[in-house]
């Protein structure tokens, strides 16, 4: 059978496309999590109906992709979740993170 | 049968060795008392206390036929020696956490240390005290009021430490130099471990530290701010209803509302930027930017809306601001500097207060060099020092430099009312609230008892700009900064000396239900000996009505006692029956080592002062056993009946510490 350079080029070209755009599509985003809280004030940046998560210090924020974003944006905008910044702060030492029964007032440290 | 009968055997066995140790350890303290008597050349003592420090035994005796108190270590070897002695051969020149760091860093790592340079300040005592009296010889005092004449001094007793120390902190040798402190002998360099171990062996540097400023390892572009975090605005949600709740429960509002406002005083704040001036509850009051402060946030314009804004404490206070954060170009160095230069500032501007509501690094749980720094700048300054405890939920997380000795740290409580009814308040202390659980008296003990103070730290809200209210000890600390200007304004000797505004502080805080410390150990000769802090709460919580009373009321004595002879200080205070009286000294803590010979056991040649009360018949009724700290107090009920009641200070450092030490006493 024959097929001509220009379709193979063509059914290549179609190749690498989907490739790149499936690659694209489905890159994970680069999630960085910068803790420099300095201001000794609580910083709450989500509550639910039970629970409040707060850091222990003001100061901090989340990148994604290089690019800064504050945590309570990051969630509004569906680019993260809660248990994205839970899993982020219990690899950083230097940040406390709190989740605060709204109840109870209890406070349950998931560093 | 022969189990059984080995097993009595061996239990029988067990049993003897444990009566042959305990008569041994028996016969131990026994001889060791003989030995004492011979070493006080004494036939007749009696042990006050006794605890180990750094595997040393400490005694404090009381030499009952020479009538003198004695503070002796003996050694492992059974030697005996006065408590403060020189550590044989080994050098402390290092902090901990540096050589952690140290351990981990490579050959040409840069670190940013502090160094402590050893000087004489017992010869800057003596100029100063020479100035003073210069100072009122000096017909043409151009100031009215003896306030405003103790501010004078204290800048004119500033700048002569300036001079000095601009010419004495430097080194032999050309290190990176970060900050020079103007006001203390401490310099800040970025250095390699090669330069370090240098340093070490320099006869002029006494110790080394790494610099505990939290470095800022991602830097800010102005893009980054926004409004959860380092909120650039410091501006007002108009929805917004503030409050001034905290000043209820404190009762800071009755004296303010009597007219104390602060008129006079000046205030210091150092945190990560400066406030929003143009926030409506700042506009119209004093308050001075350091000129390279060119950002503010939320933060700060809360606290120094509590300070000095219209609603906040004392709003006719001048206040001061500088910044760890100057702008986006700032590096890890630079927040270091900033940190020293923005102390450098405020004390050049004669502030009488320092709040400092901001972390600096998470978790270095020492007393180690930056500590020291703050100590100093305090000690040879003459400025009350009040910084937030933290808000880490674990206990033993109070970083340095709050664990310095004259820094007041104050803690927070969750009660938000405005109730003062003790029974109202059902306060606990804030879940987040940073405390410690080491700092007990004596054996083991590793850092000084913090927080001294609680404050309502929660649903704070005076000037809008956190909408419904912010958390947090950051929020506690400038109550007790503006409470501090209000007991100035009116009182001489509290804006001239800041170990009387710690003991007037300590005697009027109110004990806290369910956290009141009513530790007692058993002593034939006393009824009630107390650890003087609960360790959550400290003393309990503010109450500024009562401090400024007890100052109108002359309920208070600074005096000193001397080392190493039975000259205690003695006030007589006739009290009525059945009379509830808490009583509380506070003293500085001096960085007294002028060369690293000088090292001593334990508290570094602070004195350890320690108080008691004796009825009117010389009955024995109370007294506080702290051995790590610079504040006693006591609680006490006149059970004894209208009379003399003796409420006496004794310093147990014999001869180790030659100064005489002053201190503050307050009752209430």
């Amino acid at each position: 059978m024959f097929v001509s350079r220009k379709i193979l080029l063509a059914i290549v070209l179609i190749i690498i496309t989907g490739c790149s755009y499936y690659s694209i599509n489905n890159q994970k985003d680069k999630l960085e999590l910068i803790c420099i809280g300095m201001n000794a004030a609580l910083d709450c940046f989500h509550e639910n109906e039970e629970y409040k998560y707060c850091f222990s210090y003001q100061g901090n924020y989340l990148k994604i992709n290089d690019e800064r974003i504050s945590f309570s944006k990051a969630i509004e905008e569906k680019k993260v979740t809660i248990d994205d910044i839970i899993n982020l702060s219990k690899n950083e030492d230097k940040c406390s993170l709190y989740k605060i029964n709204k109840n109870t007032n209890e406070y349950e440290d998931i560093y | 049968m022969k189990k059984f009968v080995t097993f009595v055997f061996l239990c029988g066995t067990l049993l003897a060795m444990a009566v042959i140790v305990h008569a041994q350890s028996t016969i131990k303290q026994i001889s060791r008392i003989e030995k004492i008597k011979v070493f006080l050349n004494s036939t007749s003592v009696e042990i006050m206390d006794k605890y180990t420090e750094e595997g040393i035994s400490v005694y404090k005796v009381y030499d009952i036929l020479n009538d003198k108190y004695y503070k002796l270590a003996v050694d492992k070897d059974e030697t005996i020696n006065l408590y403060n002695i020189v550590k044989r051969g080994e050098s402390n020149k290092l902090d901990d956490s540096l050589k952690k760091r140290m351990d981990a860093a490579n050959t040409d790592d840069k670190m940013e240390i502090i160094v402590e340079l050893a000087f004489d300040y017992t010869e800057l005592s003596n100029e100063l005290y020479r100035q003073e009296q210069k100072y009122y010889s000096n017909q043409k005092i151009s100031v009215a009021t003896e306030t405003e004449k103790k501010s004078q001094l204290k800048n004119l007793k500033r700048e002569y430490i300036k001079n000095k120390m601009v010419a004495y902190n430097k080194l032999d040798k050309d290190y990176k130099t970060i900050a020079i402190s103007e006001y203390s002998p401490f310099i800040f360099l970025r250095a390699t471990k090669t330069e370090i171990e240098e340093l070490k062996n320099n006869d002029k540097v006494f110790k080394i530290g790494l610099a505990h400023i939290e470095p800022i390892t991602e830097y800010y572009s102005a893009s980054d701010d926004f409004n959860d975090s380092f909120d650039s605005s410091g501006g007002i949600n108009s929805n917004v209803t503030v409050n001034q709740n905290s000043t209820y429960v404190t009762r800071t509002n009755i004296v303010k509302s009597a007219g104390v406002t602060g008129t006079g005083i000046k205030i210091g704040q150092i945190e990560t930027r400066v406030p929003n001036t143009s926030n409506p509850y700042l506009v119209g009051h004093s308050i001075t930017k350091k000129d390279d402060c060119s950002l503010v946030d939320s933060h700060a314009t809360e606290v120094a809306g509590i300070m000095v804004g219209s609603t906040g404490v004392a709003p006719n206070a001048s206040l001061y601001s500088a910044c760890l954060f100057r702008n986006y170009n700032d590096t890890d160095s630079n927040v270091v500097s900033n940190f020293v230069s923005g102390i450098n500032w405020l004390i050049s501007k004669n502030v009488d207060i320092i709040n400092m509501s901001a972390r600096t690094e998470l978790n270095v749980y020492e007393y180690d060099t930056t500590a020291r720094w703050l100590d100093a700048i305090i000690y040879m300054n003459d400025v009350v020092f009040v910084g937030a405890s933290g808000n880490e939920v674990y206990a033993n997380t109070i970083s340095s430099p709050n664990t310095a000795f004259n820094v007041l740290t104050i803690g927070s409580i969750d009660y938000t009312g405005t109730s003062f009814a003790q029974a109202a308040i059902e306060a606990y202390k804030s879940d987040f609230s940073s405390y410690t659980t080491e700092a007990v008296s004596g054996a083991g003990a590793k850092i000084v008892n913090k927080p001294e103070i609680v404050v309502p730290g929660e649903d704070i809200n005076y000037t809008g700009v956190y909408g419904g209210g912010v958390d947090g000890t950051s929020f506690s600390a400038p109550l007790v900064s503006g409470a501090a200007a209000l007991l100035m304004q009116n009182n001489a000797a509290a804006r001239n000396d800041f170990t009387l505004v710690k003991a007037v502080l300590s005697a009027t805080a109110r004990p806290i239900d369910g956290y009141y410390n009513n530790y007692s150990v058993s002593d034939p000769n006393w009824g009630k000996i107390y650890y003087n802090y609960h360790e959550k709460v400290g003393l309990g919580i503010l109450d500024t009505k009562a401090a400024y009373d007890l100052l109108s009321w002359g309920q208070y004595r600074t005096s000193t006692v001397a080392v190493g002879t039975s000259n205690s200080y003695i006030y007589n205070n006739t009290l009525g029956n059945g009379m509830d009286v808490r009583v509380a000294i506070a003293w500085s803590k001096p960085n007294t080592a002028t060369s690293i010979n000088n090292i001593s056991y334990g508290s570094d040649q602070m004195a350890d002062l320690d108080l008691q009360i004796i009825g009117p018949n010389g009955e024995k009724i109370v007294k506080s056993i702290s051995t790590y700290d610079n504040i006693e107090w006591i609680r006490f009920t006149t059970n004894n009946g209208y009379g003399q009641y003796k409420f006496k200070v004794i310093n147990w450092d014999a001869y180790g510490n030659t100064i005489p030490t002053k201190f503050s006493m307050a009752w209430w």
